[in-house]
């Protein structure tokens, strides 16, 4: 067409983008580090299947109208880009095309055949995108402009290239005219018009216009095709669909092994640290770059804030909301935080003492002032979250919420000492007698007496350690879930001994609510009583000490093959040493713990119990498996007064109170609690039995 | 000779028992004892600080007194003391007596001990006792100099019948005012009920009183033995108590002499709050309910016919 111009576009389009993005890149680069470059092939397949394959857009039943939307968007975008290439090319050489994709080829013909009617398809999908955000309105949904130009960009993007097809078949056909324009005709595949019905179509629609206007179609709308394209790929990196860049890497580098980056296990003896209050993040400076790229890829979609249990309960946590605050101070402080990184690179140069006290208050002077919780988050919005983790299994570009959380609780609890004040008798409980109810730590094995159970001082040569919990062992109603546990492995005849009052709580909830240092203190006490014992196999039957054993002890020395009790008695009942009658009687359903299911993935197993304690069909509730809805106790939750909006436990309640069953199961001691206040308040509680697993197996044992 | 100083406690006007009983401890060891008064407008209330078993009346009454403020409070004490010559300076247990204590001890140069439930002399060696390891063990603590500043845990000292003193009033001048605080007004309880901290009998009500009727009928028997009242979480939740009345692991921790629940099972979040308690009367249908196993005593029947014969009988016991 125009090799100059074309030249000049790319130039100008190119290098306004490649600054915006230097800018965005060496501001990540400026934050704090974090390891995420290994495991390649898993983590390649992570972006195949959650990026490429647009997994949890298309994969949700209640999302899927909008998931394939948005799946056909972005495949045909994709395609597209192909096209565009041969496009710029054409700028440059008339009749260009990419390596294999020329008229003499198979593979060319059936390119122009798929985006000939992905074209269409993502036309239609933009005008459903439009319908969508403008009448149907979903109440996630953020409405802004941006969206609506993206959109029409996009739909610009579609039309100008149907478009220019159309101009091209028309003075190539009508006007036999085929002069210099190039088209697809090959004996052995025929021609290009017989595989392209759109773009014939969009010929038809223009054919009457005559061959100047159709000239001058095909120029303007391969100018257009081109500078909509540039403009668009320098208009992303500003807003929200910077997504459209970042949502490959970020799946990429998305936390392996555990579902989300795990708690930092930080070093509290480090002087340093507590001098310049670096620990946990009380500012912006303190994200580390993969954080920082997640607030680059947030898309506002807002399906976080519909899962989740503290905005759909009218609680002040719009996460959506969240990540735009945080990115708001990411981006005002970019240019501090890079000088930030550029002294600290140089004051390792530097051996002269007084010029490293100098460049440190320069260092110093440049971090952000402003706090984070106070400032730009509110309070109550940091402590309402139960770390329930519904957002980030919702989230279609797999952005860690609760570890950011958990840091900010972090750094709220050891820097600015600022914590809900109902947290004390829980957290005093814990450090004298370790349990968040303060009980004498004496009268921690009381539950078991009559129950002839051992424990590890009496022999420690038995095969498994059951790890009773806090509330497995205080609470009364969940020491009845105990004890139905410890039939259970009576009689499958299993050798387990427990650590009786040598037993303190795992400190959990401790490192939910941001007190490292205890959770650390707790932690190293039970690892050396469990080292002690040479411990390695351990049941429990709450979920909350199973993810605290099983993922946050083995940095800190602690290494055990843990096992939840539903995964125990489901391998109990498979072996045959549990033989069970199916005589559970009513309509029966399944409350998944969120430590249980989303942060341990346990899901198959407790349902296979149900299944056999009981001949009818289990009913799943609403929110189920990976979108089950918490019942409010975690995240150090349980501790704390819910004071604002309903609460979460009637919430769940009803929904369960809706599924008409006579038997609600659950695998945690706090979901019991939970649940079970809830269904008294609702009045249900003698119609709707709430019921550990352990308790329905024990009852139906045969 | 041991000189006791004991804070007299002065709540709306009137002198709290608890400066009898100190009063009566130090007599009983033999100490020469004085009292100090702090407020505004104090002076009909000397008679009261004389038969409280006082021989010396410290008095510092100034408007600036009229609000609590622990800087000031604290100067008037160090005065007191030092003009009496006191080696022993006891305080009640109460939020005020916390906030005075290690103040005077700091600026005298003075041991300080919390919660003591006993004091004993052997000559100069002054000895406390006190709880240690959450209550779990009682210490004996020897004091190794010569002053202590003790605040003295609730009912731990006994009144002695027919304690009195003799009147020797000394004026204090009032302190110079507080630089770091100044308080501006006291904000208190709204509902004007007795404070759940500071009641020695706790009446508390639960899901078994259903609504606002069960609610009203035992906040009479509360009002009857002038009790604090509180709720567990589910009558605060089920929006029928406020928030400040909760018992319980995220509310209020008691431990007054006697807690009442009625129509409470005990889950183990409002047990935190109260198995402090010195003795614990429990009434609920369900003789199942966790409550009885902390109860010292429990009946098992409906609050809503309890209730009614409770404050029959206790209106016999009084007439």
């Amino acid at each position: 067409m125009n090799p100059l111009l074309i030249s000049l576009l790319i130039i100008v389009a190119l290098s306004v983008f490649g600054r915006t993005m230097f800018g965005k890149i060496q501001l990540l680069k400026a934050l704090e580090p974090a390891d995420r470059v290994n495991h390649l092939k898993e983590r390649l397949m992570n972006m195949v299947i959650l990026a490429i394959g647009q997994k949890r857009l298309v994969g949700r039943a209640k999302e899927r109208s909008s998931g394939i939307m948005h799946a056909f968007i972005f495949w045909g975008f994709c395609i597209l880009l192909i096209r565009s290439l041969t496009l710029y090319g054409e700028g440059f050489q008339q009749g260009y095309h990419l390596p294999f994709l020329g008229g003499d080829y198979l593979l060319g013909y059936l390119y122009v055949a798929l985006k000939d009617i992905i074209e269409a398809i993502v036309l239609l999908m933009i005008i459903f995108a439009f319908f969508r955000r403008a009448v149907l309105k979903p109440k996630r949904m953020h409405n802004t402009f941006e969206a609506y130009l993206v959109l029409g960009l996009i739909g610009i993007l579609m039309a100008s290239d149907l478009l220019y097809d159309g101009a091209r078949y028309n003075l190539i056909q009508l006007y036999n005219n085929p002069g210099s324009i190039h088209y697809f005709n090959n004996p052995q595949y025929g021609s290009e018009f017989l595989w392209t019905p759109i773009s014939v179509a969009a010929a038809s629609l223009i054919s009457g216009l005559g061959v100047d206007a159709n000239t001058a179609f095909l120029t303007i709308m391969f100018w257009l095709h081109i500078c909509t394209q540039l403009v668009f790929l320098n208009l992303l990196p500003l807003g929200k669909h910077f997504h459209v860049i970042t949502a490959l890497p970020n799946v990429f580098l998305k936390s392996l092994g555990y579902p989300h980056e795990k708690p930092k296990l930080l070093d509290l003896e480090d002087e340093a640290a507590w001098e310049d209050e670096s620990l946990g993040i009380n500012h912006i400076h303190q994200l580390n770059w993969k954080q920082g790229l997640d607030l680059y890829t947030c898309t506002e979609c807002g399906r976080c804030k519909e899962v989740c249990p503290t905005y759909t309960t009218d609680k002040p946590l719009n996460l959506h909301e969240f990540n735009d605050k945080l990115k708001q101070e990411l981006l005002e402080n970019a240019d501090n935080i890079i000088k930030k990184a550029k002294l600290s690179s140089t004051i390792e140069q530097i051996e002269d003492s007084a010029q490293i006290e100098k460049l440190k208050e320069e260092i110093n002077a440049l971090n952000s002032k402003k706090q984070l919780i106070g400032e730009v988050i509110a309070e109550d919005t940091l402590w309402a979250c139960t770390t329930c983790r519904a957002c980030e299994e919702v989230c279609p570009v797999a952005i860690e919420h609760v570890p950011r959380i958990t840091a900010m609780r972090q750094g709220q609890f050891l820097m600015a000492e600022a914590y809900p004040k109902e947290l004390n008798p829980a957290l005093k409980g814990l450090e004298r007698n370790g349990n968040p109810w303060g009980i004498g730590y004496d009268k921690r094995a009381d539950w078991a007496e009559g129950l002839d159970i051992k424990t590890m001082a009496d022999d420690q040569n038995v095969d498994y350690l059951l790890w009773v919990g806090c509330a497995g062992s205080f609470d009364d109603r969940s020491k009845k879930v105990t004890t139905s546990l410890v039939r259970i492995l009576q009689k499958a005849g299993i050798s387990f001994a427990i650590l009786g009052i040598e037993e303190k709580c795992t400190g959990d909830y401790a490192r939910r609510v941001g007190n490292e240092m205890l959770f650390q203190m707790m932690a190293q006490e039970n690892i050396e009583t469990l080292n002690n014992y040479n411990v390695k196999k351990i049941i429990t039957a709450c979920p909350h000490c199973l993810n605290t054993l099983k993922h946050e002890y083995p940095p800190m020395g602690g290494d055990y093959d843990v096992i939840h009790h539903a995964e125990f008695i489901d391998q109990l009942v498979q072996k045959g040493k549990i033989q069970l009658k199916q005589s559970l009687a009513g309509a029966l359903t399944y409350h998944d713990p969120c430590y249980l299911g989303r942060y341990n993935n346990i899901f198959d197993q407790p349902r296979s119990i149900l299944r056999s304690v009981s001949k009818g069909v289990l009913k799943e509730l609403e929110r189920h498996g990976r979108e089950s809805f918490c019942c409010g106790a975690g995240g150090g939750r349980m501790w704390m007064d819910e004071t604002i909006g309903k609460r979460i436990n009637l919430e769940r309640s009803e929904e369960i109170v809706r599924r008409q069953v006579s038997n609600v199961a659950v695998g945690c001691p706090f979901c019991m609690t939970m649940i079970e206040d809830g269904m008294k308040e609702l009045g249900r509680e003698e119609e709707i039995k709430t019921m550990d697993i352990a308790e329905l197996v024990e009852k139906d044992m045969a | 000779m041991a000189k006791v100083l004991v804070i007299a406690e002065i709540k709306q006007g009137v002198i709290k028992s608890s400066t009898t009983e100190l009063l009566s401890k130090a007599k009983a060891i033999g100490a020469e004892t004085a009292v100090v008064a702090i407020g505004s407008n104090i002076e009909s209330l000397i008679p009261g600080l004389v038969s409280a078993g006082s021989d010396t009346q410290y008095v510092a009454d100034d408007p600036g007194l009229e609000l609590f403020s622990a800087g000031p409070y604290a100067s008037c004490v160090v005065d007191a003391a030092k003009q009496f010559g006191a080696n022993l300076i006891w305080f009640g247990f109460s939020e005020s007596g916390k906030a005075v204590a290690p103040r005077v001890a700091a600026q005298l140069d003075a041991a300080c001990a919390t919660e003591i439930t006993d004091v004993t002399l052997h000559g100069d060696q002054i000895e406390v006792t006190r709880p240690a390891i959450t209550n779990k063990v009682m210490q004996r603590v020897k004091v190794n100099i010569e002053e202590l500043v003790a605040v003295v845990r609730a009912g731990a000292f006994e009144a002695t019948e027919g304690i009195t003193g003799t009147e020797n009033v000394i004026k204090l001048s009032p302190p110079a005012p507080d630089l770091k605080a100044v308080i501006k007004e006291l904000v208190s309880d709204a509902s004007g009920d007795i404070d759940l901290a500071d009641a020695d009998i706790v009446i508390s009500v639960g899901r078994g009183a259903k609504d606002q009727a069960g609610i009203d009928l035992v906040k009479e028997l509360a009002n009857d033995l002038k009790a604090g009242f509180g709720s567990s979480r589910a009558m605060v939740d089920g929006g029928f108590m406020p928030h400040g009345k909760q018992v319980g692991q995220t509310g209020k921790i008691v431990a007054p002499n006697l807690y009442m629940a009625f129509g409470i099972s005990g889950a183990i979040q409002h047990l935190a709050g109260m198995n402090g308690s010195k003795v614990i009367l429990a009434v609920n249908k369900d003789p199942e309910a966790p409550i009885f196993n902390v109860a010292d005593y429990g009946i098992v029947g409906d609050l809503f016919e309890v209730v009614p014969i409770l404050r029959e009988e206790i209106k016999k016991i009084r007439t």
